[in-house]
């Protein structure tokens, strides 16, 4: 249950692209939290752009791996320099700008909360899961009587500012 | 043949939640739309809880390590630059430990 996430990711992409049916299996083998993350931050609408993302994670990822792999020996102990927040830093320059407005700020204040709660009662994934769907209809709800999102303009929107 | 079960399963469920997720076509709802528009936000917010406090009882650099980067980018926007904020944060506060 750990990867079901991916689901979510899946369907939040296909609000912004189409991909044709020999595109979908390549997009799915290749998708990763912080390819998804860098494709909905950066307002990616293509497959061609999403395919650059996950390429470019998925080849730095394995090269550092087997890097690592090699010279694992040189190095003393890498659990006791503490490199494993290296992905929670990731994550957080990740969500950092997606967060935008008040009801963005309140779902991922929510989503925290129910994360840490469900992460003693049930296994990892299914913690984030469960917070991840659950603040995501929270979101939903709140902004109701709001005009739809339009992600790839307020994409846009962003990338003129910076 | 338990360990080719196994990897069976895993490469289903991992390749298979990916593959289902792109394959689904959601129904085109305004509500939908607004759940799906929160979905990025909602799961990493999730994502970066459990490790938030790490296992070697440094919470507090971390957390303040975390604060930076999420400073960095949000202001910036660099993912590699706000990584190296909090990385560089992070190890100076823990040498003199």
């Amino acid at each position: 249950m750990l990867n079901v996430r991916h689901l979510l990711y899946g369907v939040s992409l296909t609000r912004r692209m189409t991909l044709a049916p020999r595109q979908v299996p390549v997009a799915a083998f290749f998708l990763t939290d912080e390819a998804f993350g860098v494709a909905s931050a950066r307002g990616v609408t293509s497959y061609r752009f999403l395919l650059g993302t996950e390429l470019s994670l998925y080849l730095v990822w394995n090269l550092a791996t087997l890097t690592g792999a090699l010279i694992a020996s040189e190095i003393p102990d890498a659990e006791s320099l503490g490199v494993d927040i290296v992905f929670l830093l990731a994550f957080i320059a990740i969500l950092a700008p997606l967060v935008r407005t008040h009801a963005e700020v309140l779902v991922a204040a929510v989503a925290r909360a129910l994360a840490w709660m469900h992460a003693h009662v049930v296994n990892f994934g299914m913690a984030i899961l469960v917070a991840g769907s659950a603040a995501a209809l929270l979101g939903a709800w709140l902004t109701r009587d709001e005009a739809p999102p339009n992600d790839v303009e307020l994409a846009d929107a962003a990338r003129e500012v910076a | 043949m338990m360990f080719w079960l196994t990897l069976a399963g895993s490469v289903a469920v991992t390749y298979g939640s990916r593959l289902a997720g792109l394959l689904l076509r959601h129904d085109p709802s305004p509500f939908w739309d607004r759940v799906l528009h929160f979905v990025p936000v909602a799961v990493f917010a999730a994502l970066v809880t459990p490790s938030l406090a790490g296992t070697q009882g440094e919470s507090e650099i971390r957390v303040l390590a975390a604060v930076a980067t999420a400073a960095a980018a949000w202001k910036t926007k660099n993912l590699a630059l706000s990584l190296g904020v909090g990385l560089v944060l992070f190890w100076l506060l823990r040498v003199p430990a």
